[in-house]
């Protein structure tokens, strides 16, 4: 055996590549292809609520130093490394916001568990970028760039700016995304010559060993990886130059798969304090865009949402929206928010955003519609989830018949779209307008009097039944008509304790 | 040319002059001498109907059972498509509406606060297009919120019943069908108020109401 094959340790001086490419391609039978994720404004983005580049923002480290500044800081002069001090002479309206690297860390995590919509392979890169083996997604999706452009959309809909790069090797996609290499590597043989064009601090090496760099005169990884192996080792250090194996495949990089948490839970910052429902509606967007990807990874669907709206002096206002079918979609959530956010009256300004949710029963495909006939039920639950949105759960409801006699037993309030189990009743005549509760009515001479006497058509119908639940009932319905023409169902109570003992109620209208 | 012509012609929201025959597609009402009063021999399928009621009890929702009943399609568990009661005055009653042969699985009862919700409401079940029927009642309306309305059920395809007082009819009105119930001791009546091309009659509702 071969001491290559013994000792895979990379970076020994003097030795050629221990394992080679074909090596790690041959272990799968697809060799894979990583999409990093890069995202540079991660710091600005979770302390700004969706809106990190509107105005002129600084995020500042605890030592008081610019970590990164939006748009219009930049513009002004402000960059990252800047005193504080040196930053609002240059721009005296800077907000300044202290970093938030556990928000950042949330974030980052929310949205490998989002990635997972894309591929069963996420892994997380500190401090800001998920790397995606994409291989066995590629058919799935139509293609690298048809999935590259769906990633971006979605991405683009959760609010944060990305650098994305596709490479065979994850280290070598994560250096392109840090360079904006926007360009797709998919051929090995190609790697060394795109990621030889690199400037060496995109490695992420440390200060010190980029300075022997510099002083070396190197300009470019090209130059690094010209430089004979064991000289570089020695001078520049062996983790460098594992590196550079790693990026070219030389030798094994596993990654460590992200696990998702069992439950969505997302938080966001507002840019500020804020009433408008724009703004609110455009913060939930980006996180109903996470949840989905959360949920599509796992193929569940939701059927409660959990929503928090904090205020600054206030206690936090809750929001829970229902679906009446389990639903994943983020449009869909997005809709029925908004229908919800119209009808709220908020007691303060909106400091943050907050969004859980419990992934539920396993998503049926079928239930979205992929099939013709069942588009048309879906469509039908929207409906209900709209108008549940704005009017309250309550305000809508479907009919269902209970086998009773009692006529306010008869029938009860259910879930749109259910089955009755009692077959319809046969028989004496019911109005189509119940009262409930029934109406007294006057009496005069001990007739029943609703503007002038009323005028019996048929009956007495004798209900007397209910003893065995404590709402016994002893009435003779009629069918009586009123002098202007309205035919009404009226009773007579008989029953010795009720309060309206002889008296005469209204108790439903034939429409 | 003369194509696109008759396109024209034959959309339902024209209405010629003197040009009796029918304008759009309609649905039997179930009653043999209710569909002979009504232009075109029903109800129109995806158009504004308004009912101005006077008094509630005359005969109102049996006009529409048998059309109801066939909507629901009973017999067939997996239909789809909601009858939709927008703001009722009273409780639909289930058992009677079962005994009509209505499918009590399809009944959609939605409590809209006041009439602009009730409209917004009928709005969206219009255009949501998952309606076989759309039963609303309303008092105040303005022309405008009509106008969505009557394009609403011609955009979503379906049939929307607008009950309405009786004082409603002094307003003019996009709807294609204006009928008013008028109550009398000896049973209501029905007149027609407006339709689009043709004359207008009445029918006494008391033969209807004895089924």
């Amino acid at each position: 055996m071969s001491k290559a094959a013994t000792q895979p340790c990379p970076g020994l001086p003097g030795q050629p590549a221990p394992v080679p490419t074909e090596c790690v391609i041959g272990r799968t039978p697809a060799s894979p292809l990583w999409l990093c994720l890069g995202l540079p404004r991660l710091p600005l983005e979770v302390r700004s609520g969706g809106c990190a580049e509107e105005d002129a923002r600084v995020i500042v480290d605890h030592a008081g130093r610019v970590v990164q500044a939006s748009a219009p800081a930049a513009e002004s002069g402000v960059a990252p490394g800047l005193p504080l001090n040196a930053a609002r002479a240059l721009c005296p309206e800077l907000v300044v916001l202290e970093r938030d690297e556990a928000a950042e860390r949330a974030a980052l995590a929310r949205l490998a568990a989002w990635a997972g919509a894309f591929t069963s392979v996420v892994s997380l890169v500190s401090p800001a970028a998920l790397l995606l083996e994409v291989r066995g997604s590629l058919r799935l999706f139509g293609g690298l760039e048809a999935l590259r452009r769906r990633v971006r959309d979605a991405l683009h809909a959760t609010g944060h700016a990305c650098r994305e790069a596709v490479a065979p090797t994850p280290l070598a996609a994560l250096w392109l995304a840090r360079a904006g290499q926007a360009q797709a590597v998919t051929d090995p043989a190609a790697l060394a010559g795109r990621i030889g064009r690199l400037r060496p601090a995109v490695t992420g090496w440390p200060e010190a060993t980029l300075t022997i760099l510099r002083g070396l005169g190197i300009e470019s990884l090209a130059d690094c990886l010209r430089l004979p192996r064991d000289g570089f080792a020695r001078r520049v250090g062996r983790e460098p130059l594992a590196d550079l194996d790693r990026a070219l495949g030389r030798i094994p990089d596993p990654r460590a798969g992200f696990r998702p948490p069992p439950r969505y839970r997302g938080e966001l910052e507002l840019a500020a304090e804020t009433t408008a429902t724009a703004c609110l509606a455009h913060a939930l967007r980006g996180l109903f865009v996470e949840l989905e990807g959360f949920l599509r990874a796992r193929q569940r669907a939701v059927s409660c949402l959990a929503i928090r709206l904090a205020h600054l002096r206030h206690p936090a206002t809750g929001l829970e929206l229902g679906l009446a079918r389990p639903g994943l979609e983020a449009a869909h959530f997005d809709a029925l928010f908004a229908e919800r956010l119209e009808r709220l009256a908020l007691p303060a300004p909106v400091i943050s955003v907050a969004l859980e949710a419990v992934p539920g029963e396993p998503f049926d495909p079928a239930l979205a519609g992929l099939f013709g006939d069942e588009s048309g039920s879906t469509a039908g639950f929207r409906l209900v989830e709209r108008l549940r949105a704005r009017l309250g759960r309550e305000a809508v409801h479907g009919l269902c018949l209970l086998d009773e006699h009692r006529p306010e037993h008869a029938w009860r309030v259910a879930e749109p779209g259910s089955d009755s189990y009692a077959a319809a009743p046969a028989g004496e005549r019911r109005p189509g307008w119940l009262l409930a509760p029934p109406r007294p009515l006057r009496s005069r001479e001990g007739r029943p009097w609703l503007a002038g006497a009323l005028r019996m058509e048929s009956g007495p119908e004798r209900l007397e039944t209910g003893w065995w639940d404590g709402d016994e009932i002893a009435r003779d319905y009629w069918i009586a008509r009123t002098p202007a023409g309205a035919r009404l169902w009226i009773f007579h109570e008989l029953s010795g304790e009720g309060p309206g003992r002889g008296h005469w109620f209204l108790h439903g209208i034939f429409g | 040319m003369s194509g696109s012509l008759h396109e024209l012609l034959d959309d339902p929201r024209l209405w010629r002059a003197g040009c009796r025959e029918r304008r759009w597609p309609t649905l039997s009402s179930g009653y043999p001498e209710l569909d002979a009063l009504l232009p075109g021999g029903g109800w129109p399928a995806a158009m504004l109907t308004e009912v101005a009621v006077e008094r509630w009890g005359s005969g109102e929702l049996a006009l529409f059972m048998p059309l109801l009943a066939r909507l629901s399609d009973a017999g067939n568990t997996r239909a789809t498509g909601w009858i939709a009661w927008i703001s009722p005055p009273f409780l639909p009653y289930a058992p009677a509406l079962a005994a009509a042969g209505i499918g009590l699985s399809r009944m959609l009862v939605v409590r809209g606060g006041d009439d602009a919700q009730t409209l917004w409401a009928a709005e969206q079940a219009l255009q949501s297009g998952s309606c076989r029927a759309v039963l609303a009642w309303a008092g105040r309306a303005d022309g405008r919120r009509l106008r969505r309305l009557q394009l609403a059920a011609e955009s979503g395809h379906t049939p929307l019943i607008l009950f309405r007082p009786p004082a409603a009819l002094a307003a003019p009105s996009p709807a294609a069908l204006r009928l008013s119930l008028v109550a009398g001791a000896e049973g209501a009546c029905l007149r027609l108020v407006k339709h689009r091309g043709g004359a207008s009659g009445s029918l006494p509702v008391a033969a209807l109401h004895e089924r």
